[in-house]
């Protein structure tokens, strides 16, 4: 629990940090970025090396949403605006022929951690019933259901 | 000492019995529960509206969004303590 602890502290202040200006970005997350540079960019990557914890760090970087997909043989990071991801054209098409997989995207406010009707939506349309959404503030990851009873 | 899975099926249920069980069971098919371990305590949330759900067919949309920010009508949230399973209600708007 102590170890968890300090990694949970440690990624706060270090997104804080990151956030502030203060520091900046591991080159492996500068290379991340130079690829989506701007709202609304989009790339690909080989398939699993992209970490909910690297779109978190991009999110405190920029104070923009990100998203991570994955499909059968790629990553792809989604870079959005300031509360929004938007997802059309083309990936919209790899979405609708059911090619890719939403892992997580970003919250990167200080408000309460909640899933939006929009983020519910996104699962619905895609038939999925889990994602992750992590904070870009606290490095977090927290998981929403689009199903209340789930469990019960 | 709860799994994190323990404690956020008791905050859910928590959540949801905060709303009301019979709106959240009515209106479960547009609502939503989210949870997350914040260093032992598990957060947990569950929004719920009484609108109907939306239609999500895919192949009827030009564009789908992800949204950081947008309060539920109706909605709790709670953390779980994992070592004891005691839970603490934070917020709760529930309909009249």
């Amino acid at each position: 629990m102590k170890n968890i602890l300090s990694s949970t502290a440690s990624t706060k202040t270090s997104l804080e940090a990151i956030r502030n200006g203060e520091a900046g970005l591991t080159e492996k997350r500068k290379n991340m970025l130079a690829r989506v540079p701007c709202s609304n960019d989009w790339a690909t990557f080989e398939k699993d090396t992209i970490s909910i914890k690297d779109i978190a760090y991009l999110s405190a970087a920029t104070h923009h949403e990100f998203a991570l997909l994955r499909g059968k043989t790629k990553d792809i990071i989604v870079h959005g605006v300031e509360l929004h991801c938007y997802f059309d054209d083309e990936l919209l098409g790899l979405l609708q022929a059911k090619k890719l997989r939403l892992i997580a995207h970003t919250h990167p406010d200080y408000g309460k951690i909640i899933a939006s009707a929009d983020d519910r939506e996104f699962l619905k349309h895609i038939n999925q019933k889990t994602s992750v959404i992590v904070s870009s503030i606290t490095g977090i990851d927290y998981e929403y259901e689009s199903n209340l009873f789930e469990d019960f | 000492m709860l799994t994190v899975k323990e404690a956020k099926k008791i905050g859910i249920r928590a959540c949801i019995d905060a709303i009301g069980y019979e709106f959240c069971k009515k209106h479960a098919d547009n609502g939503t529960s989210l949870y997350g371990d914040e260093d032992g305590i598990v957060y947990c949330y569950v929004g719920v509206s009484d609108e109907p759900a939306p239609e999500c067919d895919i192949s009827k949309v030009d564009r789908l969004v992800l949204t950081s920010v947008g309060e539920w009508p109706y909605y709790a949230s709670c953390h779980v303590d994992r070592t004891d399973g005691r839970i603490e209600m934070l917020e709760v708007k529930k309909p009249n």
